[in-house]
């Protein structure tokens, strides 16, 4: 089966004052339809910009696309002229973001901000568009949606607007549906209900769906495969299963030891990772991982790692990941 | 039980809402804190856990009396700071400090390293001149930095050592107790572990004693010995850290626990899940009797009239609700 997309050596950069700043640095991955892709990361790593790329919203300047393809549907998203792409935006490909408060118009009603994307992707008369949006908000979950619906954004509280925002999502039906850290700005009894709401919407709609967290119990809530990310590059990729029970790479395996949790015995100290996420704009040489990594040599500092492949579907950035299985 | 360092009882924050400008009434008051009370034993670390608004950072201000409470006793070393004033107060201060959540911005930006961390001994007049400069390098040595940094401004660090640049602050007066508020929220995944450390080896070294705020419930398991769990201004359940987890017995501990993602698709899958549905009820106006009911999957309509008090379950397990009488199984 084709893949639904498919990314190939994505690069973006952005002009700061310190100099350029290789922010997503050729990433590389394919997404098949119905799969949920769970990208992790650290501030920084470049999962946000990665998406932002295929959306084709990063800021120009100071960003810019350098090179590489994003194939959705035998399309390439990085060239299409920007009329095609904003109706794949919010119609096939929709988006949602961690802080729904700003993602969401302040001044207009959630009806218009709701009925407005049908009536423009669906050409919907306002009539139908309304029924639409009021039938979504129900499917997300928003009590008595029929009067919510003519309340303005800061009416709602932060899981409720966040369940806006999905509702305005899913109206088109999309294809693939992106997610920015959607519960980093909840609480934890409100970010189980979101997501809850994604896991059943991809059920019933067969969604494909990039979540991006830094939340590894998040991902292994939600996803069947894991991107894990670090200074612009994919460091480990393979299935949800694989990454938690055999990760390959330094950098995977030292997040996951360094966590607390809930359902283990309380250790007396907790294994760290040394050092600070990398300045993009210093990056070290050869694997951008290297001063941080116990297991590191000479090579390291030289060249990046070429992929090593465990199986069809996994693959880690080291040298030395084939050492230590 | 028998040394205890800090102590409040029957603490209440309200902050009262004004209407009207030229003759302003009060027509309300949001019920921050509303009637709490715990000790905590000299060298223990006491965990507070809750979602936004329930007030534990309102709880962890009135202790050190940044916020004054509304009512109640807040007694340190026996001495209630809640009646002092003044100088006095002042005094009281340097053995309470506090680590803030944001370390972009509870360091001065136009102030160097050095003088962040020396200016808590500057203002109490303990060190000047070259005993102030040894000490300021030896507390960076202390929290992990190169005390080489001591010229430099916050904003040429990252948030793990900016964080390490506010605990070594807090230090600075060898302080016996230590409020840390949210002290790794803000902070990157990797970073987290190494500022946990950082506070446990601390800790050790100096005997001191923690209230560690948090709304991360794994990294409040690991450093707490005891946990409170706090809802709209109430604690409803208060245990050790074993008990706390192992045993939950409020329905709202709970639902707290089970709602936390466990980095584990294997263990996750076996889990149960308990959602609770709606939203956290307005502190202006919370509702009446317990005030977790219009959220409880098992309340009754005794808890919508009278509010559960606090009770020892036995091995100083508190917890307020109704249902204790046959606990329902943990769903952890």
């Amino acid at each position: 089966m084709m893949a639904l997309l498919t990314v190939n050596n994505l690069c973006t950069t952005f002009s700061t004052p310190e100099g350029v700043v290789r922010a997503v640095d050729g990433v590389s991955f394919s997404l098949e339809r119905g799969e949920a892709l769970g990208v992790v990361g650290e501030s920084g790593s470049g999962k946000s910009v990665t998406v932002m790329s295929l959306m084709r919203l990063i800021a120009t300047p100071p960003g810019r696309i350098e090179s590489g393809e994003a194939i959705f549907e035998g399309r390439d998203l990085l060239k299409l002229p920007e009329a095609n792409l904003r109706s794949i935006r919010g119609d096939e490909i929709a988006m949602i973001f961690q802080d729904p408060l700003t993602s969401l118009n302040p001044f207009l009603t959630v009806k218009r901000q709701l009925t407005e994307v049908l009536e423009t992707h669906r050409r919907m008369s306002p009539k139908k568009a309304l029924t639409e949006s009021i039938h979504m908000l129900e499917l997300v979950g928003i009590p008595s949606p029929a009067k919510r619906i003519n309340d303005y954004p800061h009416e709602f509280s932060g899981g409720m607007r966040q369940r806006v925002m999905i509702a305005m999502a899913l109206l088109c039906r999309p294809k693939l549906l992106i997610a920015d850290e959607p519960t980093t700005a909840l609480d934890v009894t409100i970010q189980a209900q979101i997501l809850e709401l994604i896991a059943d919407l991809r059920h019933e709609f067969g969604t494909t769906v990039i979540l991006i967290t830094h939340n590894l119990g998040i991902v292994a809530e939600v996803c069947d495969h894991v991107a894990v990310m670090y200074a612009g590059k994919i460091a480990e990729y393979g299935k949800m299963g694989e990454i938690f029970v055999r990760p390959r790479h330094p950098y995977t395996q030292g997040l996951l030891r360094s966590l607390p949790r809930l359902d283990e015995k309380r250790a007396a100290r907790l294994e760290s990772i040394v050092g600070q996420p990398p300045d993009l704009t210093l990056l070290p040489t050869g694997c951008a991982f290297h001063p941080r990594c116990e297991v590191k040599s000479e090579h390291c500092l030289r060249e990046f790692p070429s992929a090593v492949r465990f199986g069809d579907h996994h693959y880690a950035h080291c040298w030395h990941a084939e050492d230590r299985s | 039980m028998n040394d205890i360092l800090l102590e409040i009882q029957q603490l209440k924050v309200h902050f009262p809402i004004f209407k009207g400008t030229l003759f302003p009434r009060e027509v309300g008051a949001v019920q921050a804190v509303n009637g709490i009370g715990f000790s905590v034993r000299r060298g223990e670390t006491l965990g507070l856990v809750g979602e936004s608004g329930c007030g534990k950072s309102t709880t962890g201000r009135a202790l050190l009396q940044l916020i004054r409470p509304t009512s109640g006793q807040v007694l340190f070393e026996g001495k209630d700071l809640a009646d002092m004033q003044g100088e006095e107060l002042r005094r009281m201060r340097r053995h309470m400090q506090m680590i803030f959540q944001d370390p972009f911005a509870s360091l001065n930006p136009r102030m160097t390293v050095g003088d962040i961390v020396a200016e808590p001994l500057v203002t109490f007049d303990i060190a000047s001149g070259k005993e102030l400069q040894t000490r300021v390098q030896h507390l960076l040595h202390e929290v992990g930095m190169d005390p080489k940094f001591i010229r430099r401004y916050p904003h040429e660090f990252s948030g793990g050592q900016r964080q390490r640049i506010g605990i070594a602050r807090a230090l600075a007066l060898n302080p016996k107790f230590i409020v840390a508020d949210e002290p790794i929220s803000a902070l990157d995944v990797s970073i987290q572990a190494q500022i946990m450390n950082l506070l446990a080896d601390l800790k050790e070294r100096h005997n001191l004693t923690y209230l560690f705020i948090s709304h991360d419930l794994a990294a409040v398991r690991h450093l707490s010995h005891r946990v409170a769990v706090m809802y709209l201004g109430k604690i409803v359940e208060l245990a050790s850290h074993d008990d706390i987890y192992s045993t939950p017995k409020h329905p709202y501990t709970q639902a707290l626990l089970s709602a936390v993602p466990i980095p584990d698709p294997a263990v996750q899958k076996k889990r149960e899940r308990i959602v609770l549905r709606g939203d956290l009820p307005s502190p202006l106006h919370p509702p009446a009797g317990c005030r977790f009911h219009t959220r409880c999957p098992y309340a009754m309509p005794h808890c919508i009239a009278v509010d559960p008090p606090l009770r020892d379950y036995g091995d100083g397990h508190f917890a307020a609700c109704h249902i204790f009488d046959t606990p329902p199984p943990s769903k952890l």
